[in-house]
């Protein structure tokens, strides 16, 4: 990674909440302040991702599942910020066998 | 007998009475058709009912015991599944609008067992839409917890545990795939069970995720969940994922001995939970050094990860498995369900496979917390919280209220790893109302028989599993006929 890309790489969730506690900033407000600080999903990208999908959705279902993907931003930020060693594989229960 | 003396016994001894003929199967039978026709007008913990069915069979059970072809343990005795269990020529309507009048054509492989081993099917238990529902707008409405009934009785095999509790059924199966066995089994005051993935067939049961659905038994007594386990445990040729691995005689594990057991307690996450339910815990856990266990601490590491990595992988796989059905009929599905399914098509793939990198960090680290002990002891997630409104359950997204990060890590983690989990009660909250509160042990996989072990050893000195709801505490016996079937 460059020098440049470095400095740019943005704090993660947990970065951020200890950041904001050393200021004293702590509990729901911390964390109100972090998904504010996120970048939002909005329901035009929404739409343009559906086309990828092969879907069309209504503006009404967009506005619904927009606010559901904002919410699990942050479930699934604690799972993309964990760093995984290169050596582990994922677990997916495969077996050749077929009936 | 009285009907409320032969309801109130646990599966194994009603068994044992069975089998010596001091107790007629058909009447065992009445007994539990008659309190589900006085209380699930309350509880809504059926959605069917197979009155004239079931009474059929215990008098066929009755003929081949008194000529002397006893079968077993669960010959004569009631049963019901979660009605997400295929069962051939009776409506299996997964709890939802969506599959409301479905008749498969075939039989799962659960019921087909207990089937075979005499057991009787009473009818079908209510649950969370397709296992993933709020349960409040789902197609037949929320199972109402007997301890309260304005609390959740959890899920999503809500009515299994509310029919256990109440003394609906002796014997229930439900489903489990971030905790919807040990959810309801900790809410509703009784056992339950999720073995090691591969332990038990799920050919017939309804897919939520392929590679997290586990079904097991839910019971009032260890000694009963074993004899389920037992029955249903083994390879099948119709599940691959149905492990070739040797079904020891659980039996001999309810010895009501732990000297020497080494019972691993974690030192971190799994204990921020309720207050009470915590301080009942270490209670329990102090009884079981007293008993001649031995405490160790312990530590996961990553636990905090398992309810988000494990929520990815199940809505994905959710939403891949009822593609179709979301397409075609997308009216008729809870919307809190459509909402969760409907965002995970938007979950991208690296989130997925990394997720399932997080179940190989998860079980490693369990691989490692079972070098130090024989069981690992956790709060089981009680107290029952109250029901949601209807306006509340419609969305994950909750009125007036910030979005915490998903929690669930105390379950999901038996989900992820695969590790089988029991819980059992160990304490009720000091109210109003008051609440069961419970224990969950996690063992090593396939060894389904040491937790048996510890928890009949802790439930054999306790007397938390004998309390009553006391909406299910008197008699019950009613003037009007048997509940119709729904057939």
């Amino acid at each position: 990674m460059s020098a440049d890309r470095a400095r740019i790489k943005p704090l993660s969730r947990r970065q951020l909440l200890q950041a904001l506690a050393a200021v004293g900033i702590t509990g729901p407000a911390a964390i109100d302040l972090v998904a504010q600080a996120r970048s939002s999903i909005s329901a035009e990208t929404l739409r343009q991702a559906s086309a990828i999908l092969g879907e069309t959705f209504t503006a009404d279902r967009l506005t619904v599942v927009q606010a559901a993907l904002q919410r699990n931003l942050d479930q699934f930020q604690i799972v993309r910020d964990l760093a995984i060693d290169d050596s582990v594989e994922p677990a997916p229960v495969f077996d050749p066998r077929r009936r | 007998m009285a009907d409320a003396d032969i309801v109130f016994k646990s599966g194994t001894e009603l068994a044992s009475l069975i089998k010596t003929r001091q107790l007629s199967s058909v009447d065992v039978v009445r007994a539990y058709l008659a309190r589900i026709d006085a209380l699930n007008p309350k509880l809504n913990a059926f959605i069917t009912i197979t009155s004239e069915e079931a009474i059929a069979r215990a008098r066929q059970a009755d003929k081949e015991i008194a000529a002397g072809r006893y079968r077993g343990p669960l010959h004569g005795l009631p049963y019901a599944p979660k009605d997400i269990l295929a069962t051939k020529g009776l409506r299996t309507t997964n709890g939802s609008k969506v599959t409301s009048d479905w008749v498969p054509a075939y039989e799962s492989t659960i019921t087909s067992r207990l089937n075979k081993a005499g057991a009787i099917l009473i009818g079908k238990l209510n649950l969370l839409e397709f296992a993933m529902g709020s349960g409040v707008l789902s197609g037949f409405g929320p199972a109402r917890n007997p301890w309260d009934l304005e609390h959740s009785p959890g899920g999503s095999s809500s009515g299994s545990g509310v029919a256990l509790a109440a003394c609906l059924t002796p014997l229930a199966v439900g489903t489990d795939t971030g905790g919807s066995i040990r959810v309801p089994a900790a809410l509703c005051g009784i056992v339950g069970l999720k073995q090691t993935y591969g332990r038990v067939s799920r050919y017939g049961v309804t897919t939520l995720s392929w590679t997290l659905d586990h079904a097991g038994p839910m019971t009032k007594t260890v000694a009963d969940a074993a004899m389920m386990l037992q029955a249903i445990a083994g390879p099948d040729p119709r599940d691959a994922t149905a492990a070739h691995v040797p079904v020891p005689d659980y039996s001999k594990a309810l010895t009501g001995d732990i000297t020497g057991l080494r019972v691993g307690v974690p030192t971190s996450y799994f204990f921020d939970g309720n207050a009470e339910e915590v301080k009942a815990v270490r209670t329990a856990v102090d009884k079981l050094r007293g008993m001649g266990a031995a405490i160790v601490p312990v530590d996961v590491p990553h636990a905090n990860l398992a309810g988000s990595a494990g929520w990815i992988i199940a809505m994905a796989e959710g939403a891949c498995f009822h593609e179709k059905r979301l397409k075609d009929t997308p009216e008729l599905f809870d919307p809190l369900v459509r909402e969760r399914l409907e965002a995970a098509k938007f979950y991208p793939a690296t989130d997925y496979i990394k997720s399932m990198r997080v179940r190989t960090i998860l079980m490693d680290e369990m691989a490692q917390v079972f070098r130090k002990c024989d069981v690992m002891a956790v709060p089981g997630g009680g107290p029952a919280a109250r029901l949601d409104t209807p306006d509340r359950a419609r969305s994950d997204i909750k009125p007036g209220s910030s979005a915490p990060p998903f929690r669930g890590g105390n379950t999901f983690l038996g989900d992820m790893t695969g590790l089988p989990a029991l819980t059992i009660p160990c304490g009720f909250t000091a109210g109003p109302p008051v609440l069961p509160l419970s224990i969950q042990f996690y063992g090593k996989p396939f060894d389904e028989a040491t937790l048996f072990r510890v928890s009949h050893a802790y439930e054999s000195a306790t007397d938390w599993h004998k309390r009553r709801p006391p909406l299910a505490a008197g008699s019950t016996r009613t003037t009007a006929a048997a509940a119709q079937s729904m057939r």
